[in-house]
């Protein structure tokens, strides 16, 4: 089985969930072709947590969405040889209707901003219930009952009242868990939680974060963790994919990560976080923004943001391995 | 928290609401409303008094005809089914609001709520309200309550522009019929079609609009583009045009409105269900693997319905007008069938000896669209949360 310790080092392979392979999501535009994702390959095993992080604008979020073939086609366009497979099964070009039934019932999501992600009009209870009663074919009352369970385990606090509130009545925090309550309805194997923190206070985000990670060791399911906080990955990932620019920049345990970066971007990342051994310090910050998609640099993508850049990053770069899970797309890496 | 034992879970305790008093259920029962009158809420309160006296009268001034209803002919049963269903409905509607316990609960408060509450506060709004329902309610019970059958003629020589008196409370008009039934007769005409019209036009808008806004691209320019082309016809020509052809009648009528009123309504629609559709909960919907019927249906139209009520709403009086329009020309209802418009435009010869002949339906139009458009006006402040103050 996995070895899902953040600390390892020597994850043992085996059958992963998922599988995305070489996945290019473009979008067609008037100004051009946007290469939103762009050869991005990385494998999702059972109960682990795997970190997708990077700014925004990395493509972090349309890589998630394409799993769930939530991209309307057209502008989207998953090119040809791109593969997400999903405990062997092929999803790319998979039929609207068996996708269908994997979402929701397989794989689930969570989105950024619990404010607008539940229906005004229905009460918490009715939302819920729906889920179930579509996928697990309940009736109003056992899905009424499965409600008020699902709420007491995602830590609503007296859920026999909440279930019959509406979404504006609750707070932030406890829509998301709200959320979460409906994302788990169906016992998902892969639950995507693309920013699931960030519109909360601190606090909450910690509380969010450590509920994610009981339910995903209570329920056996795997997390695909998508993030641009650091901090967010160190408390909860087993593994770390580096997004930038369309591509995956480094991939590694979080421990491998966290204390030896290979890429300059993780490194720039790293160190625009506030450190706690000392504090007072001026936070650095990559220089720049993500550039447009449409027109990706030539050779290295970083090179124009790179405090490194030099001879060599004109040439576009290559993802080189350095061990088992542990790879960086930068020349520097094989001196 | 200053209570001692307050923590979190405990529930907090429910606020008595002060305007409650224990006695109004002795009232209740004798006078269904009236408590809830007393007390301030006079909105709902002159609802269920106003369906209680009247039907009450009703029942005393004419048992013979209540009596007799159960085997006439299908108005007649109408308004028999009226007339005890709204006695009942008034009577335990009131009991019960009475017995609630004085409970001012804050669980489920939906935005519906929030909007009714709202619009109970606008007293206008709440009047013509009052005066639709009204409307409707004797326009149910026509049967019971007309004086007379709206097309028998009396004498032609003693009873021919009659002006009022007790026997004819309007008077008569100039083939000795009876106006005060005739308005009665006419108020179901008028009020049907434009409940009916309004109605088919919203339906077809709503799911037009919705489909076009969800699936976008193709789908939405062809639907978007059909309604362009709708809009674009001079809808009162192609009524007359279509009225010309075939033999005009209330059907007709009601179809024809029906539809070539609900391009507005589908791009109120779109519009909402465009905006909507870029909410994270109906992606959420998507994620969770919901058929797109179940997502139109479900989860993008009742939240763009808001304002395709309000637009219903001052469509019914729109409606209305171009009914009565078309019967004043002589395209809409045909006599002797009473009609608001056909009164207007049957008396308007005769107005100079006999006033009332198209004052009263006149004034029906009149009063009626009014309350259509107060009510119309209080539902776009009601469910506008950023009016709601």
């Amino acid at each position: 089985m996995t070895d899902g310790s953040a600390g390892g080092g020597q994850v043992v392979q085996s059958e992963s969930l998922l599988t995305v392979e070489d996945l290019r999501t473009w979008f067609l535009t008037d100004q051009g072709v946007a290469r939103a994702v762009d050869g991005v390959s990385f494998d999702v095993r059972p109960q682990e947590t795997l970190g997708i992080v990077g700014e925004s604008g990395c493509g972090k979020t349309v890589t998630s969405l394409s799993i769930l073939g939530l991209l309307p086609q057209p502008p989207a366009q998953i090119q040809e040889g791109s593969s997400i497979r999903f405990r062997g099964e092929e999803l790319v070009g998979a039929a609207e209707k068996r996708m269908r039934s994997l979402r929701g019932n397989e794989i689930s999501m969570i989105f950024q901003e619990p404010m607008s992600s539940l229906n005004p009009v229905y009460r918490v209870g009715d939302q819920i219930g729906e889920a179930l009663r579509l996928h697990r074919g309940l009736d109003r009352r056992g899905a009424r009952a499965e409600a008020v369970r699902l709420l007491t385990e995602v830590g609503i606090p007296e859920p026999h009242r909440r279930v019959d509130e509406y979404p504006h009545q609750l707070s932030g925090g406890m829509r998301q868990r709200v959320m979460i309550a409906m994302a788990l309805s169906c016992e998902p194997k892969l639950l995507i939680a693309d920013e699931p923190t960030t519109a909360l206070d601190v606090t909450i985000q910690a509380q969010i974060l450590e509920l994610l990670a009981s339910l995903r060791d209570s329920h056996g399911m795997a997390v695909l963790l998508i993030t641009h906080d650091l901090g967010v990955v160190a408390e909860v990932c087993d593994r770390v994919v580096v997004m930038y620019a369309g591509q995956v920049v480094e991939t590694g345990t979080v421990y491998e990560i966290f204390q030896d970066p290979k890429h300059p971007y993780t490194r720039g990342l790293l160190e625009s976080l506030p450190s706690v051994e000392d504090p007072g310090q001026r936070l650095q910050s990559i220089p720049g923004t993500v550039p447009n998609p449409i027109a990706w640099p030539d050779g290295c993508r970083f090179q124009d943001r790179c405090a490194v850049a030099g001879e060599g990053c004109e040439r576009a770069q290559t993802l080189h391995e350095l061990g088992p899970d542990r790879s960086a797309r930068c020349w520097r890496v094989e001196s | 928290m200053s209570s001692p034992s307050s923590g979190v879970r405990d529930a907090p305790a429910i606020p008595v609401d002060p305007t409650r008093r224990p006695g109004g259920r002795a009232l209740s029962a004798v006078l269904p409303g009236l408590p809830q009158i007393l007390v301030g809420r006079w909105g709902t309160g002159a609802m269920a008094l106003m369906t209680w006296v009247g039907m009450i009268a009703i029942l005393v001034t004419r048992t013979d005809r209540v009596l007799a209803a159960g085997s006439g002919a299908w108005d007649e049963r109408i308004a028999l089914f009226t007339l005890v269903s709204g006695l009942v409905a008034s009577w335990v509607w009131s009991w019960r609001e009475i017995g609630e316990a004085g409970r001012l609960t804050t669980v489920g408060v939906s935005q519906w709520d929030l909007a009714v509450r709202a619009f109970s506060k606008n007293r206008t709004a709440v009047a013509g309200l009052l005066v639709i329902a009204g409307l409707y309610l004797v326009s149910l019970v026509t049967p019971f309550i007309a004086p007379h059958d709206p097309n028998t003629q009396y004498d032609l020589l003693t009873d021919r522009l009659v002006g009022m008196s007790a026997e004819h409370p309007l008077g008569t008009d100039q083939f000795a019929r009876d106006v005060f039934s005739r308005l009665l007769y006419g108020a179901r005409i008028s009020l049907s079609i434009g409940f009916v019209a309004v109605g088919i036009s919203v339906t077809i808008g709503t799911l037009l609009g919705a489909v076009a806004g969800f699936f976008g691209g193709i789908v939405d320019g062809a639907i978007m583009r059909f309604v362009d082309m709708v809009i674009s016809f001079p809808r009162l020509i192609l009524l007359i045009t279509i009225i010309a052809i075939f033999e005009p009648s209330i059907f007709l009528i009601i179809t024809v409105l029906g539809l070539t009123l609900w391009p507005s309504t589908a791009r109120i629609v779109r519009g909402e269900v465009l905006s909507l559709r870029e909410r994270e909960f109906v992606q959420a919907a998507e994620a969770l693997g919901y058929p797109k019927k179940r997502i139109i249906l479900r989860h993008l139209v009742p939240n763009a319905l808001a304002p395709v009520i309000v637009a219903a709403t001052l469509g019914i009086g729109n409606t209305i007008v171009l009914e009565a329009g078309l019967s004043f020309l002589g395209l809409g209802v045909q006599p002797p069938t009473p009609s608001w418009g056909t009164m207007v435009a049957s008396g308007r010869n005769n107005l100079l000896g006999a006033w009332w002949l198209s004052t009263f339906p006149g004034l029906a139009i009149v009063f009626t669209v009014l309350s259509f458009n107060l009510v119309g006006d209080g539902l776009r402040d009601a469910l506008d949360p950023r009016l709601r103050s």
